[in-house]
């Protein structure tokens, strides 16, 4: 159940560069655990606390980086979303590959130290868990409240519904965009730096947890905010049973299963789509 | 009089409390050109949907050629005769004009890959059938020095006429036309003008949405309007000039 | 010597695989990440039919095809019918991964993560192509087959159908001709091709395991053919050309080989990027990538 904040952390991020660019941000995988990385590289050097900051403050620009460098000189080319997908996956892997390279391939935790475990009655929750259920749910409320009730929420949701409308009115969709990539990234890194004091980090992770996060964007629906993060809960449970039942190896099949069903029963009669386009 | 080539029927449909069509009957003889005009969300763009298959009325029949296609599918109506011209022309834009109009022929067995090795010559007799076709459609709609260019290259005009030829490939005896005078100047009117009187002459029967009254009652044998869903009988012009 | 050979044997798959997805993905304009999974299929099934029913290599890929046709193909023009563009491309995503997953698990069937060993080489008329040198030529002989196949295909009217379909399917509709068929035809002949792929790669490395047919190889297979370039032969022939020499090149400037593996992928990345960016018809491809 934890797992399903983590994810949901990371599927709000998703969701919201998703609603707002149109675009299938497969490098957020790679920010995630970029972000981590970065953490294990400063935080001996300036302390836990402070390197978390930075880490998040890191993982912020790499976002915008990745927008700035990438994404931007595509939107003058009208291409669709598959260009930007595969720019995303070229992306993912150099960062990939960079880590593997600078830091090699195993997995790091990123606190060795032996924590006691906290006992709820018949449940264990190990300390970092604790922490992440502590951390979790205050980011993805204070998410939710900066989406919704802020100023820059608004516009986020007015370049998510109608960009060339929202940009009409005078928003600038381009620094709005900017936006949404820092803090989708800043939300797939929290999720990443939990994760990787409980149970460590590996330059591969990041690209496991970003299509469940995806599959969770496409279930909950691309409107909802809340519709992600109730999907998240529940692929989170589905996926504990699968690995509780079955087997962890089948966890990801049970997933894209998952997926590839609900993306036939959402997009039912796509072909008459065409024809609506040209109609008045 | 000639037996009709479409007919419909108390045609009726309906979108969560808006009627789009509304109870339409209406009788075309072959070689006529009918037209129809009327504001827009008059439902006309829906008539032609319900025309060409793309949508699929609640009430009412439609008749081509004597067969009721009421429920009939997309391909089948456009494999017996009824073809459709969009607002904003469709053509394959990746692919050379000349190819445009080889790929709408009906090269059936071309289509199949066996048939490469089985119907080698079939294959290669349709082929050579289709390129006399597609040159002669070139050089009546003027295009023929930009038969090698990609159709994305096209103006908009000459893009409507590659439409409109491809169609004429595959042997369209009925076209639907929506508003083939939008967005292009006088010249290419002209053009598509005598292009529509020509193709009426030798036996291709036209059903016109346009918002040009003019072209309308200049080219038309009859003309509608449609108001909220409702086909209304205006004037049957029996036009002289030519 | 021997190296040199392993190498054009590797490079001769790819290039099979290369020109399997050019057709797929620029001819049709279906933008897929399951290719690892036709690949894989297909090296399964000549394996499992080898190994487990005695079946000579020929024969086994005949019929691997055919199954590999009946499974794959189907599911993914179904998938194709019903979905669009991105929703279509992550369907093959969620295909792949799932494909990845049943391999793994199956155990009874596959030996999931074991792998099978002892596969045997290839037989002809009384000759093993048991030698590198020999199974070069096996290699080769498929190899031309496939290149002589896509040279002539691309210039059928059929092959142009596929292109139609990819620019316009309502149009192509409208002319009364059927998508979804031009799409199975199109994704069958993909998955002959990559079925060969697999048969080449099972019976040259004599064991096989899921861990060579994942999403990874996929996205590494779409990036050749991006890299080298889409819809005609020597695209894709010289995006596994620049795919298998890279490392050779690497060791010329005498990169250790802890790096190099990285390396080469992060080169390549960046080549993709660029080449989306400034030269999206990849380097000397004919049909731009427009998805």
């Amino acid at each position: 159940m934890i797992n399903g904040l983590l994810l949901a952390l990371v599927a709000l991020g998703f969701h919201i560069i998703f609603s707002a660019t149109k675009i299938f941000h497969i490098a957020h995988g790679g920010i995630y655990v970029a972000g981590v990385y970065f953490f294990l590289w400063t935080s001996p050097f300036v302390g836990v606390a402070f390197g978390i900051i930075l880490s998040v403050a890191f993982a912020f620009l790499l976002g915008v980086l990745i927008e700035w460098s990438v994404y931007k000189p595509l939107l003058k080319k009208s291409s669709n979303e598959n260009i930007a997908l595969i720019s995303s996956l070229g992306v993912y892997i150099i960062i990939i590959n960079i880590i593997a390279l600078l830091f090699g391939n195993e997995t790091k935790i990123l606190d060795n130290t032996i924590r006691e475990s906290l006992t709820l009655g018949e449940i264990i929750i190990t300390r970092p868990q604790v922490w992440q259920l502590i951390f979790a749910l205050p980011l993805i409320a204070l998410f939710l409240i900066f989406i919704k009730v802020t100023g820059y929420g608004l516009k986020i949701r007015a370049i998510s519904d109608n960009p060339i409308l929202a940009r009409v009115m005078g928003i600038k969709t381009q620094n709005i965009r900017y936006i949404v990539f820092g803090l989708g990234s800043i939300m797939a890194v929290s999720a990443a730096l939990l994760k990787g004091f409980d149970t460590g980090i590996d330059p591969y992770s990041g690209m496991a947890i970003t299509l469940s996060a995806a599959v969770v964007v496409i279930i909950g629906g691309s409107s909802s905010l809340y519709g992600t993060i109730l999907a998240s809960m529940m692929l989170a449970i589905i996926q504990n049973f699968t690995e509780f039942f079955l087997s962890a190896q089948w966890k990801d099949t049970v997933t894209f299963t998952i997926l590839i069903i609900v993306l036939l029963w959402r997009t039912e009669g796509i072909l008459h789509f065409n024809v609506r386009v040209d109609e008045k | 009089m000639m037996e009709a080539i479409l007919n419909i029927q108390n045609l009726y449909k309906h979108y969560e409390g808006i009627v789009a069509v509304d109870n339409v009957n209406l009788t075309i003889i072959p070689g006529t050109l009918t037209g129809i005009f009327g504001d827009n969300g008059a439902g006309k763009t829906t008539l032609f949907n319900l025309l060409s298959g793309f949508e699929n009325p609640e009430n009412g029949s439609v008749f081509f050629e004597g067969k009721n296609i009421t429920k009939k599918s997309v391909i089948y109506r456009a494999r017996h005769g009824m073809g459709r011209l969009f607002q904003i022309p469709r053509i394959f834009p990746d692919v050379t004009v000349l190819d445009n109009l080889l790929a709408a022929g009906n090269n059936h067995e071309a289509k199949y890959l066996h048939n490469y090795l089985l119907k080698h010559s079939a294959i290669k007799k349709n082929k050579i059938a289709d390129l006399e076709k597609a040159k002669n459609i070139l050089d009546q709609f003027h295009l023929t020095e930009k038969a090698g260019l990609k159709a994305y290259e096209l103006s908009v005009g000459e893009k409507r006429l590659l439409s409109l030829g491809s169609l004429l490939m595959n042997e369209a005896k009925l076209l639907l036309l929506d508003e083939p005078f939008a967005g292009i100047n006088e010249v290419a009117a002209k053009q598509i003008k005598s292009i529509l009187i020509s193709l009426k002459s030798s036996g291709t029967t036209f059903l016109m949405i346009e918002h040009d009254k003019a072209k309308l009652f200049e080219l038309a044998d009859s003309v509608y309007e449609m108001k909220q869903g409702k086909l209304l009988n205006t004037t049957n012009t029996h036009h002289a000039n030519h | 010597m021997n190296y040199i050979i392993h190498i054009l044997i590797i490079l001769q798959i790819y290039i099979i695989l290369a020109l399997s997805l050019n057709l797929k993905t620029g001819f049709t304009g279906l933008l897929s990440l399951c290719q690892a999974a036709f690949y894989g299929t297909g090296a399964y099934l000549t394996t499992l039919l080898m190994v487990d029913k005695g079946l000579n290599f020929f024969t086994a890929l005949f019929l691997a095809i055919l199954i590999n046709i009946a499974l794959n193909a189907a599911i993914t023009t179904w998938l194709a019918g019903r979905l669009r563009n991105l929703y279509f491309t992550l369907a093959t995503i969620a295909l792949q991964i799932v494909f990845f997953g049943v391999v793994y698990n199956w155990q009874s069937l596959t030996r999931g993560p074991f792998g099978i060993p002892g596969i045997p080489k290839p037989e002809l008329a009384g000759i093993v192509f048991n030698t590198p040198l020999q199974f070069f030529f096996l290699a080769l002989f498929f190899t031309s087959v496939t290149i002589v196949f896509f040279y002539w295909f691309a210039k059928t009217p059929l092959c142009k159908l596929l292109e139609c379909t990819r620019d316009d399917e309502v149009w192509l509709t409208v002319l009364g001709k059927r998508p979804a068929y031009f799409k199975f035809v199109s994704i069958s002949i993909t998955v002959v091709f990559a079925t060969v792929a697999g048969a080449l790669y099972a019976t040259y490395m004599s064991y096989i395991d899921p861990t060579s047919f994942t999403l990874d190889e996929s996205i590494l297979i779409l990036t050749i053919i991006l890299v080298g370039g889409t819809g005609n032969i020597i695209g894709p022939v010289s995006g596994a050309l620049i795919y298998v020499l890279l490392p050779e090149a690497l060791r010329f400037v005498n990169m250790p080989d802890s790096i190099s593996a990285n390396a080469r992928m992060i080169i390549y990345a960046m080549i993709l990027i660029l080449i989306v960016r400034f030269k999206p018809n990849g380097l000397f491809g004919k049909f731009e990538i427009r998805g």
